[in-house]
């Protein structure tokens, strides 16, 4: 390849061959100091790194930048000598410093994380990743990103990670290119609207200090695809119509706001509404707070803890599942003994395929796995013609497991193939085969 | 899409594009494959890829591993499409996992090459834009660098410090904040 050979006497296997851009992709995938440190290679290489297409810095992980100040003034300083070159993506990754006592970054630490978040998508970055460490149990004054709406044209992803959300913050009208959006323990005050009319992609996870307002926060993505809202503390957001969606995954955990106060006497008889006073109608969308907004999904998994009333609340007024082809329940979802709320969802899959219930609420080491199909001459009106597999998970075969099976069975259901995972192997093979068309 | 061969012959020649080499050895590929490759993407949009696509950059030996690549990677694509999942959930991902650990074996082994076919693969990435190719092969070298000092970096490839003692001093010190 005579055209590479640029530098004179290279062989093939000399770095000095490859063109700047391709080094600048190179630099890209270096953690910042390395990227920095290649200036004294030679004369070429002296300004490279400051167009190096993407900036990752990653601290306080027992190697570099072992304090909040020297992350600090390593960032400053990498951001003011870099300059105005475009940026592909900017991630910043900072741990613990290798000292579990370090629960995480308060606001105080990070004061320039907004300015910081802010010259990355000033450079026109695709993908800002912002991953702080956070293990604070409660309410904590995290870094914050502003209350101001980010404004790119070209930023398609964006990874938070341990900071607060605040206000308009999550207003992303004017990220029109934004596709992928991610929140891992964040705290949301103030928060009315999730908004974003590109986005395709959305995952809340492991909010402890997550939603606490006393109204609910909506989430509004017309165009989403796949959703992901797992233990998500607080008050539970409100899903608004989302036509285009494929698959979601929720998981309300035990610890949130949204609590039957009649849990221990009528909880099924009990209205809802004298539980919920944050019920936000009159915006036309009214009762519903999750399943209106997934009732367009080809493939949910809904779990939730029994005393929580999400589930039971918009059940009341039941939507109809049009597209649903798979879905995967907890135990949730088979009390009380009448299995109301099964029977509910079921009545309203009207093409469902594919079932699986998991009759426990957290995954115990050992699961008993029973598979089956309907019988079609058997099979109950109430129950999608399409059914074609039903799986079981349980813990034991306790009186609870009897009755779902019992209520199976009664519409038409039968379980064979039994197994007991202790082998891996099979557990692999179990787990969901089917693949949605 | 990509496992072309049955069905209708004419269907099938009509997605087939003859890639060739610099020493003039033809390839020929479906176009889902041959379309990972931006720069070909345009070409055919363009409608200029009759009689075949000339690569005068591109060497056949290093030609053969980058179809290898977009061959792989191509069915990857047409198979994730609908199957694919963006949950993390072990119960939604069984099928998907199996399929992104093959994915990530193939592009291991792939990179089991000596330097000069990775630098060549790279400038093959970057002539074709291929994206994926091209991260893949750029993280490898950032790979090999990250962590070193810069001595071991110039003796490792070869680089030649043209620059004088104090120019290097003085560098440093206008990024000593990077250095410990």
């Amino acid at each position: 390849m005579e055209a590479s050979a640029a530098a004179p006497g290279s062989g093939g296997d000399r770095i000095g061959a490859l063109p700047d851009g391709v080094l600048e992709d190179i630099l890209g995938f270096l953690p910042a100091q390395d990227a920095v440190r290649t200036c004294v290679l030679a004369r070429r290489w002296r300004h490279l790194w400051k167009s190096a297409k993407a900036l990752r810095v990653f601290g306080g992980d027992g190697k570099f930048l072992g304090s909040v100040e020297e992350i600090r003034e390593f960032v400053d300083y990498l951001l003011l000598s870099r300059g105005g070159a475009p940026l592909d993506t900017f991630e910043i990754r900072f741990g613990n410093f290798g000292d579990s006592s370090f629960l995480g970054f308060s606001n105080e630490d990070l004061p320039s994380l907004k300015i910081w978040s802010w010259y990355g998508v000033a450079r026109k970055a695709r993908v800002v990743s912002l991953r702080l460490h956070n293990d604070f149990e409660g309410f904590h004054a995290l870094p914050e990103l502003g209350v101001l709406p980010l404004v790119s044209r070209h930023l398609t992803r964006l990874e938070l990670h341990g900071v607060g959300v605040y206000s308009s913050f999550p207003d992303f009208s004017c990220c029109r290119a934004l596709e992928h959006l991610e929140f891992n323990k964040c705290e949301f005050k103030l928060v009315n609207k999730i908004s974003s009319d590109s986005l395709k992609y959305l995952s809340i996870s492991d909010s402890v200090c997550g939603f606490y307002d006393s109204f609910r926060t909506h989430i509004c993505a017309p165009n989403l695809v796949s959703l992901r809202l797992d233990e998500v503390y607080g008050v539970t957001p409100v899903l608004e119509t989302m036509p285009s969606l494929v698959e979601a995954f929720v998981r309300i955990p035990e610890q949130c706001l949204d609590q039957c106060k009649q849990w221990h006497t009528n909880y099924w008889d009990c209205d809802c509404k004298s539980c919920d006073n944050r019920c936000n109608s009159g915006d036309g969308h009214g009762y519903y707070v999750l399943l209106k907004g997934l009732s367009e999904a080809k493939k949910l998994a809904l779990f939730s803890y029994p005393e929580t009333y999400i589930f039971k609340r918009d059940l009341r007024c039941c939507p109809t599942f049009s597209k649903l082809k798979s879905l995967l329940l907890n135990n949730y979802w088979s009390e009380p003994d009448d299995l109301r709320a099964l029977a509910c969802i079921l009545k309203h899959s009207p093409i469902l395929e594919e079932l699986t219930l998991h009759l426990f609420l957290e995954v115990p080491k050992n699961v008993e796995e029973m598979k089956g199909s309907p019988d079609p001459t058997e099979l109950s009106a109430d129950i999608s013609e399409f059914l074609q597999t039903v799986k079981v998970k349980c813990e034991v075969f306790d009186e609870d497991v009897h009755n779902v099976l019992k209520f199976l069975r009664k519409h038409g259901i039968r379980l064979y193939d039994y197994h007991n995972e202790s082998g891996r192997l099979m557990f692999l093979s179990l787990v969901f085969v089917v693949k949605i068309g | 899409m990509a496992s072309a061969g049955s069905g209708d012959e004419k269907a099938a020649a009509a997605a087939m594009i003859t890639l060739i080499s610099s020493d003039n050895e033809k390839f020929e590929v479906t176009e889902a494959t041959a379309t990972l490759s931006q720069t070909i993407r345009h070409m055919i949009e363009d409608g200029c890829t009759d009689g075949g696509v000339p690569l005068p950059n591109v060497t056949s030996k290093i030609l053969a591993r980058v179809i290898e690549y977009c061959k792989k990677h191509a069915t990857a694509a047409a198979g994730e499409e609908g199957s694919s999942s963006s949950f993390s959930d072990a119960a939604f991902l069984e099928v998907d996992r199996a399929f992104l650990e093959e994915l990530e074996e193939f592009d291991d082994a792939f990179l089991e090459v000596d330097r000069a076919t990775l630098f060549d693969l790279i400038l093959a990435a970057n002539y074709l834009d291929i994206k994926g190719l091209l991260n893949l092969t750029c993280q490898k070298v950032a790979d090999s660098v990250k962590g070193k000092t810069p001595e071991q970096i110039r003796e490792m490839y070869n680089i030649v410090n043209d620059l004088t003692p104090e120019e290097e001093a003085e560098i440093r010190r206008e990024t000593q904040w990077a250095f410990e």
